[in-house]
């Protein structure tokens, strides 16, 4: 009896140990999935999807008077309010905003000049804000430009920038925390329009390879048709 | 500023121009009586990043070409230079000042400046 009790134990004892296999293979084939959903998820580019409401951002701009709050050509803001960040949320109901990240060693680089001809075409009906952000990391061994340590070292860069590239469009210039950078997940570079009502009408894939200015114009006319 | 603009379009291949923005003379939080409706009026910039803005508004607005530099926030270079509200000078090739200008707004003249460089390059061409 003591023997068979034994056996028996033996034999509970090995289903249980069985049991706690398949339990784990549940664990393991559970946990795989899920990362096999996350992997799905990150097909998706991360940021604000097509329809959300654009996340509000307040930014330190280059320079002043570039920028129009108001029905006016431009906007001549009292002494008092000078300093203040631009912020997107102000453009909501007055005027689209299309919205250009990029850094002075990303694609942006190479397409500067469709760039600045494209916010020339649209500029008196879109508000164009270039989002300067962190320079992109390099591959290792690479070359490129260090990345600022300070808000005026990351200033003076993009003013630079810029300048060299004949650029026109308004440009803030984003937090040493990259707030806008993650928040719009747009490393190196990326594009959005924002339609006037404040809901994100296009968004680019983030691009190391290059910007996709016709779908993004396609989206400014697209903008600049709804009735105001 | 325009006068400024042509002294350096003619002498920028002979000598090097710099534009040292410094603080504001007149903020309109300081002491400022603001009667000129053209201008703008800016608060004094209280941060070096502000500071930046002020200057990058004011050489775009104003179409000067000439390369500027910004003045720390301490203003260690106005006041080396005793330089408020405005002030031009010329240093030599040696490093020592050529022509120290009067203060502005009556005594910012670039015409004494283009004299002074002229003579300052004539003695270079003589030097041996």
């Amino acid at each position: 009896m003591r023997r068979a009790r034994a056996v028996n134990e033996c034999g509970e004892e090995r289903w249980r140990r069985v049991l706690v296999g398949v339990a784990l293979v549940g664990l393991v084939v559970g946990a795989s999935r899920g990362i096999a959903e996350t992997d799905n998820a990150d097909l998706e580019p991360p940021g604000p999807a097509v329809g959300a409401l654009a996340p509000d951002f307040a930014l330190t701009p280059l320079r002043f008077y570039d920028f129009r709050l108001d029905e006016r050509e431009i906007t001549r803001q009292n002494a008092w309010e000078l300093y203040e960040p631009v912020r997107l949320g102000d453009f909501r109901n007055k005027w689209p905003v299309a919205l250009v990240f990029g850094s002075s060693a990303s694609v942006l680089r190479a397409d500067a000049r469709a760039l600045e001809a494209l916010h020339r075409s649209y500029a008196d009906r879109v508000q164009f804000l270039f989002v300067y952000i962190r320079e992109v990391r390099p591959p290792p061994g690479a070359e490129a430009p260090r990345d600022p340590e300070t808000d005026l070292e990351r200033m003076r860069i993009a003013n630079a920038f810029v300048g060299r590239m004949g650029l026109s469009i308004a440009c803030v210039v984003d937090a040493m925390d990259d707030a806008a950078m993650k928040i719009y997940a747009a490393e190196p570079a990326r594009l959005y329009v924002v339609e006037k009502e404040g809901g994100i009408a296009f968004a680019s894939d983030p691009t190391t390879a290059g910007l996709d200015l016709g779908a993004f114009e396609a989206a400014l006319v697209s903008a600049t048709a709804s009735p105001r | 500023m325009g006068a400024l603009d042509k002294l350096y379009q003619r002498y920028r291949d002979r000598v090097e121009f710099l534009l040292v923005y410094i603080r504001e003379a007149h903020p309109a939080d300081g002491w400022s009586a603001q009667v000129n409706p053209r201008l703008r009026y800016v608060k004094q910039p209280a941060t070096s990043t502000q500071r930046f803005q002020v200057a990058n508004s004011c050489v775009t607005d104003l179409q000067i070409s000439i390369p500027c530099l910004i003045d720390s926030m301490d203003d260690a270079t106005m006041k080396a230079y005793n330089a408020l509200p405005d002030r031009l000078y010329l240093v030599g090739k040696n490093g020592r000042i050529a022509f120290k200008g009067r203060h502005g707004p009556f005594g910012f003249k670039p015409r004494e400046l283009e004299t002074a460089i002229e003579a300052e390059l004539a003695a270079l061409e003589g030097a041996p």
